[in-house]
């Protein structure tokens, strides 16, 4: 049996055998194909090693417009605190007031903590097709102008006490929540409600019957959103922007897929972008488009007639003869 | 003994190969991404700090000075009417700037100076923010 054996073994790898044992060559191979193996891993690792500084420009950008807007602009009563009678008297909610950018789209959402009162200045930019923008929460006060001497305003059933312009306090026909919830008039605070019985104190039978103390607040809480855009209309408005300053802008939009394309077009003062993206393999085909438009901030004839291109295409906004904004793809 | 010296053999051969290697993914440019990473994030840094400083400056009082320090690197500042534009070997970054009734005067481009660092001097007037340096 052992014959047979070393026959074999001589037969395949020769009468005279290896130099050395074949255990250590094995070893050896095996180490060989792990350090080569680790060697190229670290050269592999090393050469896609880089450092990376995350600078949240956005976010940058986001704080220094809320701190100047909150520290000098037309809009404010005082430092932080609002008018809610300038912004009542905001002509064009389109505006992005007081400061703005010009590559990126900003819109203003200022709330009154009291009667959740809402105004909406500025760019309402989209928030999908992977767009980016920063949206960020600030306290603010709100100055309120109006002071009633009128009583009657407050359309108590029964008057307890008249302290106007500072406080009024009297009976209402209604509850101090749901349906028939009271509130008091806007510049005014309902400090106390209590329920009473139902069809007194004026109110007609069955009625529900609250009393209530109504107080004048001048500077109440509020909050500030502020939104920083950057899309494709944000962009396209600042290069025809820059266009009408310089004559001609390069403008680099996005990479994105090849199914969405672009149509520009001018409305009234604004720019507006239609994005139209084609979601292929569906059977039919979905398209999908989202339009907006963002005012543009320069006073000038020139038109915008209206052009497309692809998704991805890097254009040229060229102002013609000072009357016409002319986009040439850069290929 | 003999074993060993094949051993060793192989180390040099292997050992050669992959020095070689290495030495041919330098020269074709296979570590080129680093060096461009890099020379991106020192212009988005430096534009990026200078856009703040003016977008902080325009509500500060007059008489407000900030200094900022550039490297010692090759790098061109230009400050437009909406961005900072910083252009560095290899690389080049813009930064929005606020659009206000506050104007920023700059004495041209601003440029580092590859032997030493340089100070920048931004400084708040009464008619707008200036640049000096």
């Amino acid at each position: 049996m052992n014959r047979e054996r070393d026959t074999f073994i001589n037969n395949l790898m020769g009468k005279r055998g290896f130099t050395f044992a074949l255990p250590d060559v094995i070893v050896y191979v095996f180490s060989m194909v792990l350090i080569v193996a680790g060697i190229i891993g670290v050269i592999v690792y090393f050469s896609s090693f880089g450092s990376q500084v995350s600078l949240h420009e956005l976010d940058r950008k986001n704080n220094q417009l809320a701190e100047n807007i909150l520290s000098d602009c037309g809009l404010l009563h005082a430092p932080g605190v609002f008018s809610s009678s300038k912004l009542d008297g905001i002509g064009d909610p389109e505006i992005e007031p007081c400061f703005r950018y010009c590559e990126l789209g900003s819109s203003i959402e200022i709330i009154d903590g009291v009667n959740k009162k809402t105004w909406k200045l500025g760019y309402a930019g989209e928030t999908g097709f992977d767009v980016v923008y920063s949206s960020k929460v600030y306290p603010v006060g709100i100055y309120r102008e109006n002071r009633i001497d009128d009583i009657e305003a407050f359309g108590f059933s029964e008057v307890i006490a008249d302290d106007l312009p500072d406080s009024a306090e009297g009976y209402a026909c209604a509850t101090c929540s749901g349906e028939y919830n009271y509130e008091c008039p806007s510049g005014y605070l309902r400090t106390s409600c209590e329920l009473e019985h139902t069809g007194s104190h004026g109110c007609c039978a069955g009625c529900f019957v609250s009393k209530v103390k109504c107080e004048k607040v001048d500077i109440g809480p509020g909050k500030m959103v502020v939104t920083i855009y950057d899309d494709i209309t944000s962009r396209i408005a600042c290069g025809i922007e820059k266009a009408y300053y310089s004559g001609e802008e390069i403008v680099t939009l996005p990479l994105g897929s090849e199914t969405f394309t672009v149509k520009i077009y001018k409305e009234d003062k604004k720019v507006c972008v239609n994005l139209v993206n084609v979601i292929m393999g569906a059977a039919p085909d979905v398209v999908y488009t989202e339009k907006t438009c963002r005012r543009l901030y320069y006073n000038s004839g020139a038109s915008i007639p209206e052009f497309r291109f692809a998704w991805g295409k890097e254009g040229k906004i060229k102002i013609i003869n000072g009357t016409t904004i002319r986009f040439e793809i850069v290929e | 003994m003999k074993g060993v010296s094949y051993v060793v053999w192989m180390f040099v051969v292997l050992g050669g190969v992959i020095g070689l290697l290495v030495i041919l993914a330098a020269m074709s440019g296979f570590f080129t991404p680093i060096a461009i990473a890099s020379a991106e994030q020192t212009a988005e840094v430096m534009a990026v700090q200078v856009s703040s400083i003016i977008n902080e400056m325009i509500g500060a009082p007059v008489d407000t000075a900030v200094n900022m320090t550039l490297p010692a690197t090759e790098c061109n500042i230009t400050v437009k009417r909406t961005v900072v534009y910083v252009e560095v070997p290899d690389a080049s970054y813009e930064s929005s700037i606020l659009i206000s009734g506050v104007p920023v005067t700059v004495g041209g481009i601003i440029r580092c100076d590859p032997d030493a660092e340089r100070i920048v001097v931004f400084k708040r007037t009464g008619s707008g923010i200036n640049i000096i340096g």
